[in-house]
């Protein structure tokens, strides 16, 4: 599904964010990107959906050369991995609804593939009886299975998280991780990059540890690993 | 593009004008008075080059010819001249035509020439031209030849004429560049406040997977949109004002050849819309193209 080859990223300020990374991740696999801030988790998700280019090496998503894409490429790329942050990034002048349709009306699906889909992600996500509200009127456990729902509507191939636990209590991050392992168990591959070591070590799922921008480990059912 | 998408996308074009109110109405303003001023420039264009044209019909050059030349002499000389460069026919006056012609210029009071014993004038053959710029050059080519005493010609006023012609066309050019600049500036800010006030939804399509045509179009209307408003205003007032110069020109200035209404407004607007409208669509490509990194 995703691998990377020897890949570095040298931002133009000179910072190293990423060195010499070779990963290989399946389709269908579950992973955390853990380690300190700074460490390259953000610049990883963003290789991955073209925001970013490697300044050495082969960021392969499902086959395509990323770094070799035409720009006119790239919206398909992302159309095929969808994004949730920990700030969300919901419009708040749209409604919960519109928020979702918005994300399948920008790239052309028809009207009544959107009345179809919309109603049964936000079936899935919990938040059919919200459909009509605005993003100030939810919580941030709310807003966040807004944002999810819109990553996963287009039915991607991979789902990126970056932190999307960060801004939420222990109950409602453990309800956020329970929607990622059912939509990973539909067949979806995560990836999460997460400060949260109380999840990654009860999840047992993939640890992917990242220092300095290269792996300094990498296990199944693997363990948070740092004190903090 | 679906056609369902081709209406969305105009419709936010519409939208994002109605939501600038105030700066849409400053650039639309902007925009107008600069294409009047174009527009008033290519008028004046379009009626030097229509003045030029009446004139090369008119414009002549006038060979005089020695006295007491042999028919077969003036034969040669005719032959000669036909030949020169640009020359486009060769007429023949002896100067009794010409005193006729004379004559008849002054109409009812033709008769004042009778008190006139002899004829004075000379015997002269009209040249025409093709090219009225070239007239000194062949004024000069036919004065040199054998049997021709004197040549004259409009050489001031036509030489003043195009050179009066081409400072226009320099100054049309500069004033163009310098307005078309003014024009994209204040677009471009116009839609650079759109811009950033969408900026999130812009970011959020770029993440989703949407296509920068999808996004720049309605940038791109809502520009096409602003050059359009303003280059109606201007057409509107360009084309009423000339209307009303040309009133006051028959009456005051019968003699001066100005171009008849209809036959310039098509060109004048069509030049200044569809001048509006591919400078819009510019200024809108610039605001839109920084925030489509993403
Ligand atoms: N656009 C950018 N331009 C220049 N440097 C950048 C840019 N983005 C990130 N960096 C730098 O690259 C390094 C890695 O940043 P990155 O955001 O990938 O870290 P992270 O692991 O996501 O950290 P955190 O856990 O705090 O989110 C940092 O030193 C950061 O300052
Ligand atoms: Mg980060």
């Amino acid at each position: 599904m995703i691998q990377l080859y020897n890949v570095s990223k040298i931002y133009n300020t000179g910072v190293v964010a990423l060195s010499n990374i070779d990963l290989h991740i399946p389709k269908g696999d579950f992973v955390f990107l853990v380690g300190p801030s700074g460490a390259g988790k953000s610049t990883f998700i963003k290789l991955i959906i073209g925001s970013e280019l490697p300044t050495e090496g082969q960021v392969l998503v499902g086959g395509k050369n990323v770094s070799r894409l035409k720009p006119q490429e790239i919206p398909l790329l992302r159309r095929n991995a969808g994004v949730i942050f920990q700030d969300f990034k919901l419009l708040p002048d749209k409604t919960v609804y519109e928020n979702i349709s918005f994300a399948l009306e920008v790239i052309e699906v028809s009207r009544k593939e959107i009345r179809r889909r919309v109603p049964a992600i936000l079936e899935l996500v919990g938040l059919r009886d919200k459909a009509d509200m605005m993003p100030n009127q939810l919580s941030g456990g709310e807003q966040q299975r807004v944002s999810m729902a819109r990553a996963i509507v287009n039915n991607p191939l991979v789902l990126l998280a970056d932190e999307p636990t960060g801004n939420l209590d222990s109950d409602t991050s453990w309800g956020i991780m329970e929607l990622l392992s059912e939509i990973n168990h539909r067949g979806t591959t995560v990836i999460m990059a997460t400060h949260n070591r109380d999840i990654v070590n009860r999840m047992k799922r993939r640890v992917v540890a990242i220092e300095k921008g290269g792996i300094i480990r990498d296990e199944r059912e693997g363990a948070y690993g740092y004190a903090n | 593009m679906r056609i369902r998408t081709v209406g969305r996308l105009v419709l936010q074009g519409a939208k994002n004008f109605r939501q600038n109110g105030l700066m849409s109405l400053a650039s639309v303003s902007i925009t107008s008075l600069s294409l009047i001023i174009l527009g008033a420039f290519f008028l004046l264009i379009f009626n030097l080059n229509y003045v030029g044209g009446v004139l090369e019909g008119r414009v002549e050059i006038r060979a005089f010819l020695k006295d007491n030349l042999a028919p077969e002499q003036r034969a040669f000389l005719e032959d000669q001249i036909k030949h020169i460069k640009t020359v486009k026919s060769v007429d023949y006056i002896s100067r009794e035509k010409a005193l006729e012609r004379l004559k008849n210029q002054f109409g009812g009071r033709g008769e004042i020439f009778n008190y006139i014993s002899g004829n004075p004038l000379p015997d002269m053959i009209e040249v025409r031209t093709r090219e009225p710029g070239r007239l000194p050059w062949v004024a000069e080519q036919v004065a040199r030849l054998p049997g021709v005493e004197k040549v004259s010609y409009g050489k001031e006023f036509v030489s003043r004429l195009f050179a009066f012609t081409r400072t226009v066309w320099i100054l049309t050019s500069v004033a163009a560049l310098l307005l078309s600049v003014a024009i994209i500036f204040i677009i471009t800010n116009t839609i650079r406040l759109t811009v950033f006030a969408r900026r999130r939804e812009i970011e959020i399509m770029k993440l989703v997977g949407a296509t920068d045509w999808f996004i720049r179009w309605p940038f791109l209307f809502e520009g096409m949109f602003l050059g359009l408003a303003g280059a109606v205003i201007a057409t509107l007032v360009v084309d009423q004002s000339y209307l009303i110069l040309l009133n006051k020109a028959q009456v005051s200035l019968p003699f001066v050849p100005l171009i008849s209404h209809d036959a310039i407004l098509t060109r004048i607007s069509v030049f200044l819309m569809g001048t509006g409208a591919l400078i819009g669509a510019i200024g809108s490509l610039i605001s839109v193209k920084r925030f489509l990194h993403v």
